[in-house]
């Protein structure tokens, strides 16, 4: 059990102390998505406050960071053209009712107060819940000290984590670090550019952190909340 | 009160001139409107009605055109058209100071909508009022075309009116025969501008933008690249590094030495510096970031410089400010170097400012400034004024944002016209290039500039074939229609693909920061137009302003006012 412990006036009243349990974050996470139509993967790496989604077979990440007035910064890389397109802080992604926690974890962990608590497991930092809908229809199972999806079912899409991520957290931050960034403000102004010619071509179509998308491409409903 | 503030405006303007520069309208010829009325103007002279009566008319005969006051003011404005013309300092080096004011993206469509959105925010019609720079004696047109493109950009542009020299798309600082991103092409090409020219001559310089200041406009006035996108040594090639070339960012901090080494002079490096784009000067490591750094790692460099730190310590004496308080604590008279970096990248949108996480000056306040530091120089000053996140607006589709950044320019320019000597100070103000914006449609007088139309003698907005309701404002092409409401940042409109053409307005209010104008063509991002922009002047040298001009005119200008290249030459030698 990877668990760090920290204990408040451990030297001078260790009687008395109390203790404050943090588990250690999983850096990397991967997760099979079904949906009716379609298999996706998606992957959450994190590393000193980023949080990066790859969606592989989009060949697509979105790396997150939060500023400490609380608004949402995003870095969109795309990684077929190995570019990237940088956000400012606050830009209404995906209708701009992303957060924090959906970001954490690909589903917000408030799916679940719509359902009701069915079992829990394991205790401290390997806790497991699990919650359903009355009709039995939304499963939503997570670490909830580790802030970790295990698995979300709806009646349009499956997340499930996988046993291994794809690649360690370092190695996925690091893969992405050379490529050619442009700040969007600035896409106008970069039609020299092949990346941002195609772009401008195509439209900055929005995937989502959460957005799997019908053969349509209109974002499933339920499977994600925005 | 418009009428009163539009009069003191006017003797604002006549008090200029009677200190003696007496290069501006006069109090007694500027037309004043207030809302839908008639102008308020001065009677005509008995002169003026003279050849009137040669003609064996008598006033009574054509009293219904001579008392109207559109008549009265458009003859008073002749008179006073004449008086510039015959007042101006006309001497070549009569300007010890120029400033030059460029509105990226701020065609002549820009212009005449803010005019009509700032009349309105002062609670008039909107069509009589005037932006400052309106109220400038002179003024003419500047085909914006790069040598290689129809539609320019803003590094070409730049350059033209830096350098007087037409250049292709997307270099900075350097003539034609350069290769765009070949580095070995830029030896030898390299232009010499107006600021560095007044670097040679002993003046002052500054440079001051809300875009990035590694940006293509305020990069041509200090640095000499073949891509525009060489911002910091990260967005290099190898081989561009390798060949010896150096990044925008780099040449901004190594100006001095630069400058020395290429024409054996001796300067003192920029004085003034302040806008965005601070990432271009710190190393990528997060340890280096900023306070108010938005990116998990601020810095872009790839070379482990920190050239703000570099700054420092080659300009002891001078100030690093990053922030509003910062920026506000500067004591201009005992400042002798003043460099402002106040976001990692471009600086907010006026409208957007509130939302930066440490504070942001606007322009106008660095403006002031910029003045306030670069006027202790006894030999004058040259300052470059850019208002870059126009473009980025229209870019957008957002015509909200290029409006207000376009007011908050002119409030800028009207900064430096009351912290200036109009004798001495020429003043032009222009844009490198404009955007597919249009005013169209038959909306009646005063109708809300971002509103829909709404026709003559109605209430209810007019509908088109499709019966629906349709704005003032549109583009021609880009991301199309957005209703983001509140949404003060214009950028945001580019997460979703483009949706172009028509839709119901009907239920939209379209004066919301965050509405974004239908567009006829889709395209991920609004682009440029090839239209001509407008150039407009004050001060010694302004009355070449004139006719419509090779953008690379306005250098010409500049040099003939301050007589940039003898002074240079004889400081040099």
């Amino acid at each position: 059990m990877k668990k760090m412990m920290i204990s408040l006036f451990l030297i001078c009243v260790p009687i008395a102390s109390q203790a404050v349990e943090l588990c250690e974050k999983e850096l990397a996470s991967t997760y099979s998505v079904s949906t009716k139509n379609s298999q996706h993967t998606l992957s959450i790496y994190f590393d000193q406050g980023r949080v990066l989604q790859v969606f592989e077979e989009k060949k697509l990440a979105d790396e997150w960071n939060q500023i400490p007035d609380g608004r949402l910064k995003l870095t969109r890389f795309f990684d077929q053209e190995k570019h990237a397109i940088e956000y400012q802080p606050g830009d209404a992604i995906d209708g701009g009712t992303l957060t924090w926690d959906q970001i954490n974890m690909g589903v917000p962990s408030t799916v679940k107060d719509s359902m009701t608590l069915v079992s829990r497991s394991g205790s401290g930092c390997d806790m497991v819940e699990a919650f359903q809908s009355a009709d039995g229809q939304m499963k939503f199972i997570w670490n909830p000290e580790k802030k970790r999806l295990i698995e979300y079912q709806t009646p349009s899409v499956h997340w499930k984590l996988r046993e291994q991520p794809l690649m360690t957290s370092q190695a996925a931050f690091a893969l992405r670090d050379d490529y050619r960034t442009i700040d969007y403000a600035d896409i106008g102004d970069s039609e020299d550019d092949p990346f941002v010619r195609k772009m401008i071509r195509m439209g900055f179509v929005s995937h989502g952190a959460s957005g799997f998308y019908d053969e349509h491409g209109h974002a499933l409903d339920g499977g994600h909340n925005h | 009160m418009n009428t009163l503030n539009k009069l003191t405006l006017a003797m604002l303007v006549a008090s200029l001139t009677a200190c003696g520069g007496d290069n501006k309208k006069n109090n007694t010829t500027d037309p004043v409107v207030d809302n839908n009325e008639t102008p308020i103007v001065d009677k005509p002279s008995i002169d003026q009605q003279a050849p009137i009566e040669e003609a064996g008319l008598t006033k009574s005969d054509i009293a219904v055109s001579t008392e109207n006051d559109w008549y009265k003011a458009g003859e008073s404005g002749i008179t006073a058209a004449q008086a510039n013309v015959d007042a101006i300092i006309k001497e070549a080096g009569a300007a010890k100071n120029v400033i030059l004011f460029v509105g990226d993206g701020m065609g002549i469509s820009t212009i005449t909508a803010a005019r009509i959105l700032d009349g309105q925010n002062k609670s008039m019609a909107g069509e009589e009022n005037s932006l400052s720079f309106e109220d400038f004696p002179f003024s003419g047109l500047a085909k914006t075309y790069n040598v290689d493109a129809q539609t320019p950009d803003s590094a070409g542009t730049m350059t033209a009116m830096m350098s007087g020299i037409k250049t292709d798309v997307g270099v900075i600082g350097v003539d034609e025969d350069i290769v765009r991103g070949d580095c070995s092409t830029v030896a030898g090409n390299e232009v010499i501008t107006a600021l560095e020219l007044a670097e040679i001559a002993g003046k002052s310089t500054g440079v001051v933008s809300t875009a990035r200041i590694t940006h293509a406009t305020p990069a041509a006035t200090y640095s000499h690249a073949a891509d525009r996108n060489w911002e910091d040594d990260g967005d290099m090639s190898t081989e561009a590094k390798d060949a010896g070339c150096k990044d925008i960012a780099a040449q901004l901090v190594n100006f001095e030495s630069e400058l020395q080494n290429r024409y054996g002079v001796s300067v003192d490096g920029i004085e003034v510096v302040m806008g965005g784009g601070r990432r271009s000067f710190l190393p990528k490591d997060a340890s280096f970031n900023s306070t108010d750094a938005v990116s998990a790692v601020e810095g872009d460099r790839t070379d482990g410089r920190n050239l703000v730190e570099e700054w420092k310590t080659r300009y002891s004496t001078g100030v690093y400010v990053m922030d509003q308080a910062g920026f506000d604590a500067v004591d201009t008279e005992n400042t002798p170097r003043l460099f402002g970096l106040f976001n990692e990248s471009h600086m907010q949108y006026e409208a957007d400012r509130g939302n930066d996480v440490a504070g942001e000056p606007s322009i106008a306040e660095m403006t002031e400034k910029a003045i306030g530091v670069l006027d202790n120089n006894n030999k004058g000053f040259f300052l470059m004024v850019e208002s870059g996140r126009i473009d980025h607006a229209h870019h957008a589709g957002n015509a909200y944002n290029a409006l207000n950044d376009t007011i908050a320019l002119s409030e800028a320019i009207q900064a430096a016209v009351d912290n200036t000597n109009p004798e001495e100070t020429l003043i032009i103000v222009t844009a490198d290039h404009g955007h597919v914006f249009t005013i169209a449609g038959y909306p009646k007088r005063g109708n809300p500039i971002l509103g829909k139309v709404v026709s003559v003698g109605a209430t209810e907005p007019a509908t088109a074939s499709d019966g629906m309701p349709y704005t003032t404002l549109g583009y021609t092409n880009g991301l199309g229609f957005r209703d983001l409401g509140a949404e003060t940042d214009a950028d945001a409109s580019y997460s979703a693909a483009a949706d172009a053409g028509r839709k119901d307005l009907t239920s939209v209010d379209t004066t919301t920061p965050g509405y974004h104008q239908e567009a006829m063509i889709p395209l991920g991002s609004e682009t440029h137009s090839g239209e001509d922009v407008g150039i407009f002047a004050m001060g010694p040298g302004s009355h070449l302003v004139t006719g419509t001009n090779e953008q690379s005119v306005i250098f010409h200008v500049m040099n003939h006012a301050a007589d940039l290249v003898n002074k240079a030459e004889a400081t040099a030698n």
